[in-house]
């Protein structure tokens, strides 16, 4: 049994693949060379960072959708069918119109890599893709189940810390993603007490879980009561003044997991 | 967690005065105190008049455990379990809270409650998506502490 702990710089930020295998050291090599090259193609594809990218020449009007690499119309259709399910919460279209999938490219890409580690017999291990988190089913370590969730503040702030802990052994719930203003440099408390700066949202599916704490923290506190009718789904928000909120589902893991 | 929600769900003992106890019913503190009142009825009878009911009760030696009917209002439903032990409530928890006013209350003290139990002791922080740089820095600083 081998312990294992992988940073792998892409997109901007960092994965961070942790866990257990009995696999060999160059096995374990391979497969995690194998599961980063996932993030790595994904990032050449979609970013819009770089303006080599297909997607930056699809914003630049160079080209079309059906020029390029096939997962570009893929994830096309993957963030169509979100914007109707969030109620057009979650948006992958500039208001100039372009494609912009990097709400969603992220956690779409970090499945992929997860599938890559899983097909290759790693089945004992969590992923932070950049503060998005996914456990598999088959933790052995107690604290592998428990999700910190930051303070609404960036992690690199002296106040950082965490606001809660959640224990999710047991539930159906395998990921943990929350939106907010902490890392984007925007210090300023809100003033409209009804203004949302974090919103977390856990769900089984990373993509699912991804995509709602996005539309989640775009709608505001009223996406509590659509959270309600979601079925295995849930969020908690905290409110520019501190006030913490969130749906009956989020409560009950809370209460779970003290 | 009990320390936690007793200073959200205040348990008082039953007073007499009817008016005073209407007038605290438009605080969803009120709703729990309701809640814990009539199981402290279901538990001693005699100690008020016969105003709720308890849905579900256990016993284990001295210690009793009763969870009161949700309570409806304007503010929506609150249900609280009351644990007594040797005669006298121990805790009053919140088992359920569908109004917004006492979801508000009751989070911050499941939050808290989630924390105490486990402190530093996870394997994961879910934050807002973090910057290459900041993930650097953080291991330099407070993140590293957190286990």
């Amino acid at each position: 049994m081998t312990e294992f702990e992988h940073h792998e710089e892409c997109m901007g930020t960092v994965f961070v693949f942790r866990g257990r295998t009995e696999l060999s050291e160059v096995e374990l090599d391979v497969a995690l060379s194998e599961a980063c090259s996932r993030l790595h193609e994904a990032d050449r594809v979609f970013s819009l960072y770089k303006p080599e990218s297909p997607l930056s020449a699809l914003a630049r009007g160079e080209t079309s959708v059906a020029k390029c690499p096939p997962e570009v119309s893929a994830v096309w259709e993957v963030c169509e069918a979100w914007e109707k399910k969030t109620g057009g919460y979650f948006k992958s279209f500039t208001p100039q119109n372009t494609f912009d999938p990097s709400g969603l490219v992220k956690t779409w890409a970090a499945q992929k890599a997860i599938d890559a580690l899983l097909i290759s017999g790693v089945t004992d291990f969590t992923l932070n893709a950049g503060g998005d988190i996914w456990l598999s089913d088959e933790l052995t370590r107690d604290t592998d189940w428990k999700v910190g969730i930051s303070k609404p503040v960036s992690i690199a702030d002296q106040d950082a810390g965490v606001l809660a802990v959640l224990n999710l052994r047991g539930t159906e719930y395998r990921a943990v993603c929350t939106s907010g203003s902490a890392e984007r440099g925007n210090h300023i408390w809100h003033t409209t007490e009804h203004e949302l700066v974090q919103v977390t949202v856990i769900a089984n599916d990373l993509v699912t879980a991804d995509v709602w704490a996005t539309a989640a923290f775009a709608e505001g506190p009223r996406c509590i009561e659509r959270f309600e009718k979601l079925e295995g789904v849930d969020v908690l928000v905290i409110y520019s003044d501190g006030r913490i909120d969130g749906s009956n589902g989020f409560a009950e893991v809370l209460k779970a997991s003290a | 967690m009990h320390s936690q929600s007793s200073s959200v769900y205040t348990f008082q003992k039953a007073t007499t005065s009817k008016r005073k106890y209407l007038a605290s019913t438009i605080t969803i503190g009120a709703l729990s105190l309701i809640g814990a009142l009539g199981i402290d009825y279901w538990l001693n009878p005699q100690s008020m008049a016969a105003m709720f009911t308890a849905t579900g009760v256990s016993s284990n030696g001295s210690t009793k455990t009763a969870t009161g009917d949700a309570v409806e209002s304007g503010y929506g439903q609150v249900q609280v379990k009351v644990t007594k032990t040797n005669g006298k409530i121990t805790a009053v928890d919140l088992v359920q809270a569908n109004a917004t006013a006492g979801r508000e209350s009751a989070f911050p003290t499941l939050v808290q409650a989630a924390i105490d139990s486990n402190g530093s002791s996870f394997g994961n922080l879910s934050g807002a998506t973090y910057t290459t740089n900041a993930f650097k820095a953080s291991l330099d600083s407070a993140l590293s502490k957190l286990g």
